[in-house]
């Protein structure tokens, strides 16, 4: 249903009106049009014919068009066709965020002509022009990104060509019927809902000034080859992004976000994704559902953010038990006909609601060489069946604790933030930078506990050249989480026969405080603007201490890199090297991986992360 | 008498052929027409063509087949009563040859030249005419600098996003120099302007405004200057909650989870020898 709403949407989408005082929008056909990406050109030659969109039509032999300078100019055997009548002659350039129009007119003899704001019943002959009104760019050593048939120009926001050649290089890659690529200034037709990708393909294959239709054809290492499917629309002050993501593989994600920014200090923002175990676009195996909204408004010193989510793991059918009142007494199964797909889930929908404040950096305008930054909150989270009871298997709420169980968990917290700039330190002219931030937050919940997070950093850094920079880097983070009753952290934290044996001495010791302490080495190297390479060495001196085996390693995302920074039993030592060339005239690649000195039996980051950006 | 009379004859013969031969002049530049009589260079400036006169290929000097057309590259030669008498053709750029400033007075115009006041010169620290500062294009190196959020992981890569990569989020990626800034350094012709944000890779981790909500992109100028350094701060990052609670679109929908340590081992997993190699 959503997919052919995406494609219905993607065709019908609406081609902006054109008025007095809007962008133009120009069309343009040519026997071949090139187009440059990496300057914004579009060069046009043999058959040139461009309607303006304000009523000018103009022929020549040549066209060059800076789409970010927002002008064009015509040459060769030209002719005007302009409201108040025609007119031969050698170049036209229109200078269109000036209103200024340039003609070189062939009559008895040549001569030039300047027409203001639009009236071209009133040429200025024999004005002066600029120097470069007529300048044809120097394209050496530039390659086109296609060559296409016609083109339609949004003025300062589109450009859609048509009877494209796709080029790879200096390859013909592949031919295509249109192709979009937006320009605007605006960044909210360019948001996306797509995951992360080691390589992405993009084919805009439509679009106007408020809309993109686009495929992805994209690679990463867990769904490998497939392909997605995008659409976006945007306004002056909204957004809105859908997507189908994969589009070709069974787990299949339909995305949804929008933002919408009424005013200056108020703004709307939701996210929602359908997750579906779905072959094909037959009836899905599995399906849920998650919905984030976000409202934030700016006040004068602070800001306030209110974000309410709601999660429905199981919208097909089930086969639970249920008591006489309806209310599920046991887990069984999520999916279709009531059969167990993958792992228990709740079935009582998820939410939560939080109310955050944080103010802005002060004190603002003073020489004290130190930045502050609060923040306080208050929400709660409920879930029916997120714990089960052990001998039952029926739903415990969110958590189960002392044998009671908590459905609903209300929590508040306080956090602070302070953070140095730069000092310098030693010879003015090349001096060592001293970096430090603090931050530290306090957590309680209606489960009697909190939590206490604290983390300072401190660096010291020096830029020898405009290649290479270096730094040495010093963190620590505590994380405490502590339990009203003894009873209950035994139970979260349970002393367990094992862990009191030798070989996990530290960890026998740990009774919800964590304490990670990273030692970091830092190499920037960059001697050309087409070679980048970074190192980092750190030494993570932790408790409770790493060993082999002991905590579930976090997961990867589709890059292969752990999704959370932090985490306990992190290798004491690593070096992550990353290099980045510029490998092909449009395209860089990224590697990255990272070896971790035989820990236990990782010497090596489960996989190189890779990535091909344009 | 009559050898004599020869002599002076042939004397004056090349005199007039020398002086003939001063008064050619010759120019190069790129073309922009040739229609009706006449030849037309990228400055805009139009010229008489001599009605026989040859067009010749540039390389090979022997008489070429094709017309002139835009975007050739010609070595234009000129009699003294400035009628373009030779055309030598090329598709390649041609090196300057000539004073192509100096045969503007041969150019044709209907019309007398009128002062365009428009481009009468704006000083370079005037306000409120930007768009009119008058730019040398030289190539101008720009270190970007920007400090981070103290909440951005020491393994983040930082990007700039510009709308000359149409916002591709990954366009320019940054060198960590410190724990709490990112730097990178790109040459740019004097005269460029654009709009750039900052990311951690995608348009759904860019930066927010101090005031949370989204911000505006930022601009830049390049002006004529041996070197341009920019500073800039970053807030905080979109996504990333004040309290670290994140919702990100790539996440499986997952509970809330007020443990902080998601990785602890279970009770009964525990091994109860390490690996070896510990």
């Amino acid at each position: 249903m959503l997919a052919a709403t995406l494609i219905a949407l993607a065709v019908l989408a609406p081609a902006p009106a054109t008025a007095a005082g809007t962008p133009r929008t120009m069309r343009l056909t040519a026997d071949r049009i090139a187009f440059y990406y990496d300057r914004f050109l579009v060069e046009a030659d043999g058959n040139v014919k461009l309607s303006t969109g304000d009523g000018l039509t103009v022929t020549g032999s040549t066209m060059t068009m800076d789409l970010k300078n927002n002008r064009f100019m015509i040459a060769g055997s030209v002719h005007v066709d302009a409201p108040t009548g025609t007119q031969d002659g050698a170049a036209l350039a229109d200078f269109m965020d000036f209103n200024r129009v340039y003609f070189v007119p062939i009559s008895t003899e040549p001569d030039r002509w300047t027409f203001l704001d639009g009236d071209y019943a009133h040429p200025i002959k024999g004005r002066e022009m600029p120097g470069d009104t007529f300048a044809f760019p120097d394209l050496t050593g530039n390659i086109p990104y296609l060559y296409a048939r016609s083109a339609v120009i949004g003025e300062k926001t589109f450009v859609r060509f048509g009877g494209v050649t796709l080029m790879i290089g200096t390859a013909r890659a592949a031919p295509l019927p249109a192709f979009y690529i937006n320009y605007s200034d605006n960044t909210r037709l360019a948001q996306n809902s797509l995951n992360g990708a080691i390589y992405d393909a993009t084919w805009q294959f439509a679009g106007n000034a408020n809309s993109i239709s686009a495929l992805h054809f994209r690679y990463d290492n867990v769904n490998k080859a497939y392909a997605s499917l995008e659409q976006h629309f945007a306004s002056k002050n909204a957004y809105a992004v859908l997507s189908l993501n994969p589009l070709t593989r069974p787990q299949k994600q339909y995305n949804v976000i929008t933002d919408y920014q009424p005013t200056r200090r108020l703004e709307f923002h939701s996210f929602t994704q359908f997750n579906a175990l779905q072959h094909g676009f037959s009836s899905p195996d599995q399906e849920q559902h998650v919905t984030n909204a976000r409202v934030t408004a700016a006040f004068p010193g602070l800001w306030a953010s209110l974000t309410y989510q709601t999660v429905n793991y199981c919208l097909l059918g089930t086969s639970d038990r249920r008591d006489a009142a309806g209310a599920v007494t046991l887990y069984q199964g999520c999916g279709r006909n009531g059969s167990l797909v993958g792992a228990p889930l709740s079935l009582s929908h998820p939410q939560s609601l939080s109310l955050d404040f944080s103010s802005l950096d002060f004190p603002k305008h003073t020489a004290l060489p130190l930045k502050l930054r609060l923040r306080a909150g208050i929400g709660f989270i409920h879930d029916g069946c997120n714990a089960l009871y052990p001998a039952t298997g029926a739903c415990a709420g969110l958590q189960l604790l002392g044998g009671t169980a908590y459905p609903t968990i209300y929590d508040k917290y306080v956090g602070a933030s302070a953070f140095a700039p730069s000092i310098k330190i030693g010879n003015p002219d090349r001096p060592y930078s001293l970096n430090v931030a603090l931050d530290a937050q306090r957590e309680w919940y209606s489960v009697p506990h909190s939590v206490l997070t604290a983390d300072g950093i401190a660096s010291i850094s020096r830029v020898y050249s405009t290649a290479l920079a270096a730094y040495a880097s010093y963190e620590v983070r505590q994380i405490s989480d502590r339990y009203n009753k003894p009873s209950d952290a035994a139970q979260l934290y349970p002393v367990d026969p094992n862990y009191v044996d030798p070989n996990f001495s530290s960890f026998s010791a740990f009774r919800g405080s964590s304490t990670l302490r990273t030692l970091a080495l830092g190499l920037s190297f960059t001697p050309n603007p087409d070679l980048a390479l970074n190192l980092l060495a750190r030494k993570h001196t932790d408790f409770p201490v790493a060993v082999p085996g002991l905590f579930a390693t976090p997961p990867l995302n589709v890059l292969g890199q752990y999704v959370t920074p932090y985490y306990l039993g992190q290798p004491p030592y690593d070096v992550t090297a990353d290099v980045r060339l510029h490998v092909l005239k449009h395209y860089y690649l990224d590697v990255a991986r990272t070896y971790y000195f035989n820990f236990g039996t990782l010497r090596w980051s489960p996989s190189f992360v890779i990535q091909v950006t344009q | 008498m009559n050898r004599a009379l020869m002599r002076a004859f042939a004397a004056l013969l090349v005199v007039v052929v020398a002086v003939a031969a001063d008064a050619q002049i010759k120019v190069t530049a790129q073309l922009l027409d040739f229609e009706k009589g006449y030849v037309f260079f990228t400055n805009g400036d139009g010229f008489r063509v001599a009605p026989n006169a040859p067009i010749l290929d540039y390389k090979t000097g022997a008489a070429s087949s094709a017309r002139p057309q835009p975007r050739d590259w010609a070595r234009a030669t000129f009699d003294a009563t400035g009628t373009v008498t030779q055309l030598e053709l090329s598709k390649a750029p041609l090196a300057p040859e000539g004073d192509l400033a100096g045969v503007h007075r041969f150019a044709i115009a209907l019309s007398p030249t009128v002062v365009n006041p428009e481009l009468a010169p704006v000083p370079a620290d005037a306000t409120g005419a930007e768009a009119r500062r008058r730019f040398t294009g030289k190539p101008t190196p720009v270190t970007f600098t920007v400090r981070v959020p103290p909440n951005t992981p020491l393994t983040a890569s930082v990007y700039i996003t510009t709308d000359q990569s149409a916002w591709n989020p990954q366009a320019i990626r940054m060198d960590r120099i410190d724990a709490l800034h990112f730097r990178v350094m790109h040459m740019y012709n004097s005269g460029t302007r654009f709009k750039y944000l900052y990311t951690l890779g995608s348009l759904n981790t860019q930066e927010i405004d101090e005031n949370g909500l989204e911000r505006s992109p930022r601009l830049l100028l390049v002006t004529d200057t041996n070197v341009l350094a920019k500073g800039d701060e970053v807030y905080a990052w979109q996504g990333m909650s004040p309290n670290g609670r994140n919702s990100q679109p790539d996440a499986i929908p997952t509970p809330y989870n007020p443990v902080p340590f998601p990785n602890l081992p279970a009770p009964g997993s525990i091994p109860t020898h390490p690996p070896t190699g510990s």
